[in-house]
């Protein structure tokens, strides 16, 4: 373990004649301890660690980069191979009209509805292509990427077991405004933008007939005036029998609309989504969170506190019908409501409703859908207010109230819980900071979800304590008391302390972890139950 | 300028064009599949909480409609996925030691049910197939040569439920001394509940139809006994003879012997075949 701490000592010189060396790193470590009692299996190396070390380098017009990962073994939950290896380096050259890459990149078009590739290291997600990507700027306001290569795998290290299919795209993105000069002063901004990705797959199957070219493609609007800002996106993609939607030749489609209006102590959004068989990998095949080459966005609010978390949403790439609105208001200081330091409130509502989907005569065809989706299938439906005060100088209370509702039965293939019946969650979230003399900081926080079903109701005490910038230590305790059966009321307990010095941080962990799912922007993974010390070291220099 | 701005445009409508495959006619291809003596075992893992996993037998049926007695399916529930849980009224443990071992040496739970096996030969280097891929490996496997063949006949008494199986092999070319051989029971037309993620909400159907399902080893543990334990010559015959008393709970007349034979230190499957119980 100790092995891990060195690792934060290492610095480079940088110089600017020699070009300039940068990097980061983090290692997660995590001592397992079977637990029977909370379902922890036995792990037989006891000892599981995820590290990476990003290495960039600039000169000039010039960059090259590397990351090397080790999983050894991986953490529990992660569909990583245990091993390492170098899965992501490139070389990058940018001189006036050409920005060409050669290796591994990342890239999106548009809101990713066609293609996103990204890393996301607490979910283990990483959809990198490796190929090779042209981006121009011809003149003024017009952007242009096109690009060919194979994707990695998120499931493995090694750059051998890249995609079976092959990917290939381009991008077109151009700022009105920025292209004519006497629209350039113009308060309203407008922004077009269209993309088109493929993927060439051989059709190994004898008896199917499968297409070999699959295309994916959309165009989009953005407009905005002053605080006003309007997004528009509508993507469609051809025949793309796969392993996730069952082999069907239905034409997908997705369509986005975004509207947000803010001011200095106002915000508002309004957000529609619905998609329609929208699941486009770089195999077929592939299957879970792997080999996905486009993003479908959440529109749900994405939680911080602990408890709200029990109830993620993964975005239902095979169709959903979703809308959300958020409202954040902030009351003036030295107002009757707003009192000396001024209140902010924030109410945001996200409802998602399933497609009303009806088979076809055709297998092949799949079934058909009418635009408007089946407002009493609720696939999930988030009603939270938030509102925040200060009271002195030394005193912020934050106070949540969620309302949940949501059909778990979507989550099987990730938990394993049958839900005969929806879940119906109340969360109340009491958050309170206290400045102390000094560098001082002392927060707490209690937490309570009330619900028949599921895994029943809990309550979570906080505990944190910030010295300074440098110093934090906390404890929590979840407590699972509502659980249908007696033996599982269990405490999940957790304390962890950590150290900030200069760019590198060091934190330290006990406890007991309850399963779950984790989700990041709609795309989740599963947690397993787990017992035992953790150790997260990262840096950057 | 405006050519540069035409290019991008260009670029995009020569890709658009030229990489979209729509299928507007038939959806399968129904012509001759290669056979050259070879049948091929499919081992489906599979599980009855596991809901995308009667999309894998609906895949299984539909290739055994095409591929026949060509192929033997034998269905193999494993992992949690196949745990009993009374309370949600999945009630039948279909688990075996047999299948219990093989799920602790290929790891098809971690890989994600539903998955598959086809003579366990590797798919982008890996034994673990997903259904859509089957019908390719199947085919591939299909038209290889034979090293061997296996004739197999079973006597069944319905009075005392002995089961005796001879399978008589006869080696094309010469055979190594890890060859193993192997015999299973599986029993169809059970009915039990079963998952379905495609259904709305309560996502499982009652009295389910479970074919193919793994239910014993005739042969010792996962792996069976040696065909000789010596190097096989081309041309050698040999038989083997194995005796079972079948559980009192199974229907004889939907239970089904397979008997393999595997390479031990590889585990692939060199040739498999199947009889009736008491033909």
């Amino acid at each position: 373990m100790l092995a891990f701490g060195l690792l934060g000592g290492t610095t480079y010189a940088q110089s600017p004649d020699l070009g300039e060396l940068h990097g980061n790193f983090q290692t997660d470590a995590q001592i397992y301890r079977a637990d029977s009692v909370i379902g922890a299996p036995d792990f037989p190396e006891n000892l599981g660690s995820n590290s990476f070390m990003n290495l960039t380098y600039t000169r000039g017009h010039f960059e090259a980069g590397m990351r090397y990962e080790a999983y050894l073994p991986k953490l529990q939950g992660y569909t990583r191979e245990t091993g390492s290896g170098l899965p992501y380096r490139f070389a990058r050259y940018r001189h006036k009209l050409i920005d060409v890459t050669a290796g591994t990149f990342y890239e999106q078009f548009g809101s990713g509805m066609v293609l996103r590739t990204y890393e996301e290291w607490g979910l283990g997600f990483d959809n990198s292509i490796d190929g090779f990507r042209l981006k121009s700027n011809p003149i003024n306001g017009l952007f242009v990427t096109g690009f060919i290569g194979k994707q990695r795998n998120a499931f493995s290290n090694k750059v051998e077991n890249l995609s079976a299919g092959t990917v290939r795209g381009v991008d077109g993105e151009w700022e009105i405004n920025s292209t004519f000069a006497r629209l350039d002063s113009a308060k309203t901004r407008v922004k077009l933008g269209a993309s088109f990705v493929s993927r060439y797959q051989q059709d190994e199957d004898p008896v199917q007939i499968l297409p070999e070219n699959v295309g994916i493609y959309g165009a989009r609007l953005n407009i905005s005036r002053g605080g006003f800002n309007l997004f528009g996106e509508y993507a469609e993609k051809i025949n793309d029998p796969s392993s996730v939607n069952n082999l069907i030749y239905k034409k997908g489609n997705a369509l986005l609309l975004q509207a947000s209006y803010s001011l200095k102590g106002f915000g508002a959004s309004l957000e529609f989504k619905r998609i329609d068989n929208m699941d486009f990998r770089s195999d077929r095949s592939a299957t879970f969170n792997n080999l996905t080459m486009n993003f479908l966005p959440a529109q749900t609010r994405q939680h911080t506190y602990r408890l709200p978390t029990l109830f993620p949403w993964a975005t239902q790439a095979l169709g959903e019908w979703a809308m959300q609105g958020e409202f954040l208001y902030k009351f003036k200081r030295d107002t009757k409501i707003g009192g000396k330091y001024g209140m902010t409130v924030a109410l945001n509502i996200s409802r998602i409703n399933a497609l009303d989907k009806t088979a076809t005569a055709d297998p092949f065809e799949g079934y058909t859908a009418p635009f408007v989706g089946k407002m009493d299938s609720v696939f999930f439906q988030d009603i939270n207010f938030e509102v925040s005060r200060k009271f002195s100088k030394n005193l912020k209370v934050t106070l949540a109230i969620l309302h949940f509702n949501y059909d778990q039965s979507l989550f099987h293939q990730l938990t394993g819980f049958d839900a005969s019946e929806d879940v119906v969650a109340d969360v109340q979230v009491l958050d309170v900071s206290h400045k102390l003399k000094g560098k001082h900081n002392l927060r707490w926080e209690l937490q309570h979800c009330a619900t028949k079903q599921e895994f029943g109701s809990w309550a979570m005490g906080l505990l944190e304590y910030n010295f300074g910038p440098k110093f934090f230590a906390a404890v929590f305790d979840e407590y699972n008391y509502g659980n249908a059966n007696p033996d599982k009321r269990l405490h999940y307990f957790t304390g962890l302390a950590g150290v900030n010095i200069d760019n590198y941080r060091i934190q330290l962990g006990y406890g007991r972890q309850r399963a779950g799912v984790l989700c990041v922007g709609g795309v989740c993974r599963v947690v397993p139950a787990a017992n035992g010390f953790t150790l997260s070291v990262s840096g950057s220099f | 300028m405006r050519k540069l701005s035409i290019l991008p445009a260009t670029i995009a409508l020569a890709l658009g064009l030229s990489a979209c495959d729509i299928i507007t006619g038939p959806k399968v291809d129904e012509t001759a599949f290669p056979t050259s003596g070879n049948k091929v075992l499919l081992e489906d893992f599979t599980g009855h909480q596991c809901g995308n996993c009667p999309r894998a037998h609906e895949k299984a049926a539909e290739l055994k409609g095409i591929f026949g007695d060509n192929l033997i399916i034998v269905a193999v529930h494993v992992g949690g996925f196949a745990d009993v849980d009374v309370q949600d009224g999945y009630v039948d443990d279909f688990k075996t030691p047999h299948g219990n071992e093989l799920e602790a040496y290929f790891k098809p739970y971690d890989e994600g049910l539903p998955v598959g096996m086809i003579n366990r030969v590797d798919f982008n280097n890996i034994p673990l197939v997903k259904f859509l891929n089957w019908s390719t490996v199947i085919s591939q496997v299909l038209a290889e040569d034979p090293k061997l063949k296996i004739d197999v006949a079973t006597t069944f008494d319905e009075g005392t439920r002995e089961l005796a199986v001879t399978a008589d092999l006869e080696y094309y070319s010469a055979g190594d001394a890890s060859h193993q051989i192997v015999a299973v029971i599986t029993e169809d037309s059970l009915h039990s509940q079963q998952a379905d993620y495609s259904l709305p909400s309560p996502s499982h159907i009652e009295g389910y139809q479970q074919l193919h399902v793994l239910r014993t080893s005739i042969t010792p543990g996962a792996w069976g006994v040696p065909v000789k334990g010596a190097q096989i010559f081309a041309g050698e015959k040999i038989s083997k003879e194995f005796n079972i008393a079948l559980d009192p709970a199974w229907d004889a007349k939907h239970c089904e012997v397979v008997v393999y034979v595997i390479d031990n230190d590889t585990k692939v499957v060199l040739q498999a075949q199947n009889a009736k119980v008491g033909e």
